[in-house]
């Protein structure tokens, strides 16, 4: 039985606007409570709404990005429903005249790179938020978040793995940051995506397609993941439960509970939702010029897989930290600043995907916001690469200290006395103390283990707090204990 | 001077500015006779004489430190109760929106007030300028000053009654199918509905988007472009607001030469003997002073009542979903969600605004829309083609405003066909988004007004004001309503 994965995915993006889609509250995250509000988001009778052309341009500087074709003629449609957190009774959405169709998102996984093209780009508003007291059985909404501006991007169901759907959305995450359209944080919900899924199982000569289900409350892309992986199995094992009967089934939207990491049922049966879409009065239709495209694509700098392609053939690096370093914007071009400030390039990967990514993985924060000036940066790689001082002590005591505020690597190896110990007479007579203090490992190593002389080498950069070289060392090591 | 009340907009604001008369003395006529008259025709549903007076003291304190307040310095003027005035009530003439007091001020209203203009209290109107008598106000029907047992038509019929009896100089309506010049018609003053787009619709309360135009009542066509000038142009707040520039309304001239087209589809049957005879005579008398009145046909225009009860209550349905009892208006009890939904709609709208909330809904309604409202729309777009190519030919059209005087109250309240074929003179003018205009042209031999209706292009109003004073000129003058039965029922200011 061979089965193929189906995935399509359906992402809600918010724009990094100064102010929302139809009216001029400020979008910001985290206010108190109904106080980024006027009559318009609040949908106050007698209020209109006019489209915010920044947001616009941010959607189609996007769409540029993705490769999308571009509408001559759009316009803006409402989708009518009944919900508290929902204003007006409509959402302003597009229906039949999206912004853009079309294009797709590379994506890179172990299996290679691909393409999973696109469907459609539209604008819609966001919705309030409802909010649950349940000890008081009250509910409250809350309209900060009502009109922030969305793009809704649909792919096809060209998504083939868990993995790939994970690879999509991050691709899709570094190419708004580069855009520097949407902080496309999951947590903070400016990123929800709805993946649906199914499989087309083959047996027999025939293939049986599982229903197609939407997959709701994620909010991390290690969960869109793990909640593909289970729907996938279970889709596989309701197939072998009740074979090419499972066709019949109803497509269905499921929600992902992280605690147990699995799916349940939230709406089954294609429930026909009739949004009584039409076009919105309020707002005429109107045409993207070519002028308006041209203040977009102006707008698009070079994307995350061209950077990763010129760091690599400019400065030599492997992929791999071509890619580490082109990941998030800001981290590539702080590679870029280190470099024009004197460093080697191939160090200053190592440096910044290595040692910096850690420290800035523990603070929670990105690379540049570290806040490394990159001169200070370029100024302890050639110390390294002159060989001032070990690499190992630089990254070990040098380091912290520049995080701290140090403001100059050279006099620090000065004040702290990391300067490199050439001396071959010292690292001899500490080699021989380390063999004398480590008689096991001494015999493990003649025994032919290898490894055992790390203990040993270990010993010797501990008691010459890392400044040595270790490549001299081990080599001293082996030579004593040959 | 005659009684204060009796001025026209233009005279007051001169007396004012020339300190011939205080505000206060201006809102005071219009408060005595306004709460005498009230309680006979209904035309106020809120008027709170101490507001009024407030105002205007404001306007003779910035007179006395020789500010000019502007061109309606103290000028009363109604306000039609689908426009939000900032912590006044704003109900649409509806139980659901009965405790509602907006947060802000109508673009009308702004610039209003900008103008030097007294805010005379809030005027009855069908529930959500839905229907065409008043008859559906949650609050009781507006009478027609001329018969008080009669419509005074709708649905802005509280201010064109307000106007004819001198409640106030001047009011503002709303016209989505003929809700000014209808109730204009029949109450004898002057209603006009401006190009869609020429007036700002932020703060009108929307009963169909696409159709609803603010526009000017008063009893003289140069006081109805005086409100209009104060209230047209830009604004940024609704999209749907027009950069053009505002047509100059004070033209003055003669009808020599100008070709008046009459569509022959307003002359069938359905229009009455009485209002046939008066429009006719009318026409005689544009004739006679050099128009070129000649018959066109706008075979299109047949379906305008068709096409407007699909487009109107489609929008509808969608701009009254917001009343839902979450964040304003009344607010029913349920135990889940959607009961709260339910019980605040049930009992927050009456009969018509439910009919049109459901006829709509069924348009929009997948697997009809294409039926329903697709179709319309092509039609639509349609008649404005066949409207811009009838306006090649001629510079205006002509025809009765309304198909017959005012109606008895009750007439029609009960078979909705018949009070919505009252609009089908009228609609044409929305659907195509052109300006047209009702001036009174006589009145029937049971001393019913009878209007005139003249249509301009898209932002024709120069050549459509210029016509009207002409015509004016031509046609009886405007005569009081007789005097109702002394003391009023009620000696109080409405709610």
């Amino acid at each position: 039985m061979k089965h193929k994965v189906l995935v399509g995915m359906e992402v809600h993006l918010q724009l990094r606007t100064r102010s929302k889609m139809f009216c001029g509250c400020p979008v910001k995250f985290g206010a108190p409570v109904n106080t980024l509000v006027c009559p318009v988001c609040l949908g106050m009778p007698g209020s209109l709404p006019v489209p915010n052309r920044e947001a616009i341009t941010m959607a189609l500087a996007l769409a540029t990005a993705m490769g999308c074709e571009i509408a001559g003629l759009t316009k803006f449609d409402r989708k009518n429903y009944f919900y508290p957190d929902l204003p007006k009774g409509y959402q302003i959405s597009q229906y039949d005249r999206p912004l853009a169709t079309g294009g797709g998102i590379e994506v890179v996984t172990e299996a290679g790179a691909k393409v999973v093209r696109l469907r459609r780009l539209h604008i819609e508003e966001d919705v309030g938020k409802n909010l649950h007291d349940d000890a008081k059985g009250l509910s409250r909404v809350d309209f900060n978040r009502a009109g922030t501006p969305l793009v809704e991007i649909v792919s096809e169901p060209d998504i083939a793995s868990p993995e790939e759907a994970r690879a999509y959305l991050n691709a899709l995450r570094a190419l708004v940051q580069y855009l520097d359209v949407s902080d496309a944080n999951m947590q903070e919900g400016n990123l929800r995506c709805e993946p649906n899924v199914n499989l087309h199982i083959e047996s027999g000569g025939t293939i049986v397609k599982t229903p197609i289900i939407e997959v709701k409350n994620l909010n991390s892309v290690r969960n869109v993941e793990r909640a593909l992986k289970f729907e996938i199995d279970r889709q596989l094992a309701e197939y072998r439960e009740l074979g090419a009967a499972v066709a019949a089934r109803p497509r269905a939207t499921r929600g992902y509970d992280d605690q147990r990491d699995q799916t349940f049922v939230m709406r089954e049966k294609e429930e026909a939702h009739d949004y009584r879409y039409f076009p919105e009065p309020d707002i005429p239709t109107f045409s993207i010029d070519d002028q308006w495209r041209a203040e977009a694509s102006a707008r698009v700098p070079e994307l995350p897989a061209a950077r990763r392609g010129r760091f690599a053939a400019e400065f030599g690096l492997s992929d791999y930290d071509a890619d580490a370093l082109t990941r998030e914007r800001s981290t590539a071009d702080y590679f870029e600043q280190v470099t024009a400030a004197g460093a080697p390039p191939k160090p200053a990967a190592n440096w910044i995907v290595s040692d910096l990514a850690r420290h800035a993985n523990e603070a929670k924060k990105t690379v540049a916001e570290l806040r490394l000036p990159p001169a200070r940066l370029a100024a302890l790689v050639r110390l390294v690469e002159e060989g001032k001082v070990s690499r190992q002590a630089a990254a070990k005591d040098l380091l912290p200290r520049l995080l701290e505020g140090g403001d100059d690597p050279a006099a620090l190896v000065q004040k702290l006395g990391l300067a490199r110990i050439d001396d071959l007479g010292q690292i001899e007579e500490t080699a021989r103390r380390a063999i004398a203090a480590n008689a096991k490992a001494v015999a493990d190593y003649r025994g032919g283990k290898q490894a055992a002389l790390n203990a040993i080498k270990g010993f010797v950069m501990r008691e010459m707090k890392g400044k040595a070289d270790p490549a001299v060392v081990e080599a001293t090591l082996r030579r004593l204990l040959a | 001077m005659s009684e204060l009340w009796q001025e026209g907009a233009a005279a007051l604001a001169a007396a004012v500015r020339g300190r011939e008369a205080s505000a206060v003395d201006v809102a005071d006529a219009h408060l005595e006779r306004a709460l005498r008259w009230n309680d006979h025709v209904e035309a106020f549903l809120h008027l709170e004489p101490e507001e009024v007076r407030r105002q205007a003291r404001e306007i003779d304190r910035r007179i006395s430190a020789g500010e000019d307040p502007g061109p309606l310095a103290g000028v009363p003027v109604a306000i039609k109760d689908n426009l939000c005035v900032r912590g006044q009530p704003t109900t649409c003439a509806s139980r659901i929106l009965e405790p509602f007091h907006p947060p802000y001020d109508a673009h009308v209203v702004e610039r209003l007030r900008a103008a030097g203009a007294i805010l005379f209290g809030k005027t009855n109107l069908d529930e959500f300028a839905m229907g065409s008598s008043t008859e559906n106000s949650a609050f009781g029907p507006t009478r027609n000053p001329f018969d008080l047992a009669r419509t005074a038509g709708g649905s802005s019929g509280g201010s064109a009654a307000a106007v004819a009896a001198g409640l106030a100089p001047l009011a503002l309506g709303s016209d989505t199918g003929g809700s000014i010049r209808q109730p204009a018609a029949l109450c004898g003053v002057v209603g006009m509905k401006p190009t869609y787009g020429l007036v700002s619709r932020y703060g009108l309360i929307a009963f169909a988007s696409s159709l609803d135009q603010i526009g000017p009542f008063a009893r003289t066509v140069d006081d109805a472009a005086l409100l209009l000038e104060a209230i047209a142009g830009r604004d940024a707040r609704d999209a749907t607001s027009s950069a053009e520039a505002v047509p100059d309304l004070r033209q003055r001239g003669d009808l020599k030469g100008l070709r008046i087209g009459v569509p022959k589809e307003c002359f069938g049957e359905g229009l009455s003997a009485d209002v046939r005879t008066l429009v006719d005579g009318a026409l005689g008398k544009l004739t006679a002073a050099g128009a070129r009145i000649e018959e066109v046909s706008l075979p299109l225009s047949v379906h305008g009542i068709a096409v407007y009860y699909i487009v109107a209550p489609s929008e509808a349905s969608s701009n009254l979903a917001r009343y839902d009892g979450v964040r304003y208006g009344i607010r029913g009890e349920g135990a889940s969600v959607e009961e709260m939904f339910a019980e605040t709609r049930g009992e927050g709208f009456g009969a018509e605004v439910k009919r049109r909330i459901l006829l709509g809904t069924f348009a929009l309604s997948s697997g009809y829309y294409e039926a329903y409202y697709g179709r319309a729309q092509k039609v639509r777009a349609a008649m404005r083609h066949e409207m811009e190519e009838c306006f090649r030919k001629v510079d205006l059209l002509a025809s009765a405003t309304t198909p017959t005087a005012a109606f008895a109250l009750g007439e029609k309240a009960a078979d909705p066909l018949a009070m919505y074929l009252s609009d089908v003179l009228t609609v044409t003018a929305n659907l195509c988004g052109v300006p047209a205009l009702s001036l009174p042209c006589g009145r029937t031999p049971a001393g019913l007004p009878v209007g005139l209706q003249l249509t301009a292009p898209r932002f024709g109003e120069a050549t459509l004001f210029r016509a009207a004073r002409a015509a004016e000129a031509l046609l009886p003058l405007f005569s009081w309503p007789p005097a109702p039965p002394e003391p009023g029922r009620r000696q109080e200011p409405p709610r």
